[in-house]
């Protein structure tokens, strides 16, 4: 069970959620965790998530959502959570699509849309270990709608 | 997971037909393609189907041979780990009963093989007494690559990983030999009715 600490619009169709999760061993970027949403009469809501935060940052986990118009489960995590909230979630999930500084590379990241997500985890995580492994970014996104961070 | 914890505000969509889905699951549109690495094209010239391992003979069709074998109509839902489902998809693909016919074996697993390395590892009951084919059409058309074809296993009762793309043969062993997905977290079994998605389920 995760709380969320904080919330932010990143873009006018991606928002990032802060969740703080007790007994976290931690993640290896590339990885996702499972959301699990429960309606009062018990009906429930699963979707996977990539976690965009660097295994570095202790104590909490960074998701990017992407806002889909006739999405079941992501307007509720843009529009309607906030801080304070619970959230269920397992995790950390996925052994094959992940990069640990120590692997090396050269690395080349590609992706399109929300897919940029694990791959920021792993640029954040390449920063964050001093890794100077070559790494190309190639990233694809709707030019008028940009989903994509801004930061590097 | 935490009892009688309830989302704040959320409501969810319910479908409003009777089909349920298993748990976690959602219904799509289209037909996804995730896949762990490129994408093979074999020719069809090159392709060969066998059963090999603990079998006093190996069998082996080649993609004409394969294409003369009895088939069938099949319609099923399918459910990935990944969450989505599809309910009615049409497949066309001959039984792994009759690839298996006049096989003796002590074998109780089985490891279905693929181009690029591929594996997934199934009990050898769970493939037999109608429950999976070798499948090589979708919806009326030969099943495209991106899809798995020109043939993928297909065991609808399981989590659509283990309906191994582009499989080429049946390894039939003594041991349960994990295979790709379930060496990397993913659960040994596999059963979407009681959400087996990871070890440990």
């Amino acid at each position: 069970m995760g709380e969320v600490t904080g919330v932010a619009w990143e873009t006018p169709r991606a928002k990032r959620l802060f969740l703080e999760v007790p007994g976290w061993e931690g993640h290896k970027a590339g990885q996702h965790v499972d959301l699990r949403l429960t309606v009062e009469d018990g009906y429930q809501a699963e979707r996977s998530y990539s976690i965009a935060s660097a295994p570095e940052e202790d104590g909490r986990i960074e998701l990017l959502i992407e806002r889909l118009e006739d999405g079941e489960v992501s307007p509720y995590l843009t529009d309607e959570l906030r801080a304070g909230d619970g959230l269920e979630l397992r995790g950390p999930v996925g052994g094959w699509f992940t990069w640990l500084a120590k692997e090396g590379g050269p690395l080349l990241l590609v992706a399109g849309g929300s897919g940029i997500v694990p791959l920021m985890a792993m640029v954040r995580h390449r920063a964050a270990a001093g890794s100077d492994t070559p790494t190309r970014l190639l990233y694809s996104s709707i030019k008028t709608e940009r989903f994509g961070p801004t930061e590097g | 997971m935490t009892e009688g914890f309830v989302s704040r505000g959320f409501t969810g969509r319910r479908r409003s037909q009777d089909t349920a889905l298993p748990p976690g699951q959602y219904l799509v549109e289209g037909f996804p393609v995730l896949s762990a690495g490129p994408t093979p094209h074999t020719p069809l010239e090159e392709w060969d189907f066998s059963i090999v391992g603990e079998v006093d003979e190996p069998k082996r069709w080649t993609w004409e041979e394969f294409r003369q074998l009895p088939s069938e109509e099949i319609t099923t839902d399918i459910h990935c780990v990944t969450k989505w489902s599809k309910l009615g998809t049409t497949w066309e693909g001959v039984s792994v009963d009759t690839l298996l016919e006049g096989i003796e074996t002590a074998a109780e697993y089985v490891t279905a093989f693929c181009e690029g390395d591929y594996t997934t590892n199934l009990p050898l009951e769970e493939i037999t007494g109608g429950k999976a084919w070798v499948a090589n059409a979708y919806e009326g058309e030969p099943l495209e690559p991106e899809h798995g074809g020109p043939a993928r296993l297909l065991v609808p009762h399981l989590y659509f990983w283990k309906s191994a793309k582009w499989v080429r043969g049946l390894q039939l062993t003594s041991y349960d030999i994990p295979g790709f997905w379930e060496s990397l977290g993913y659960h040994n079994y596999g059963d979407p009715w009681r959400e087996q998605r990871y070890w440990g389920d």
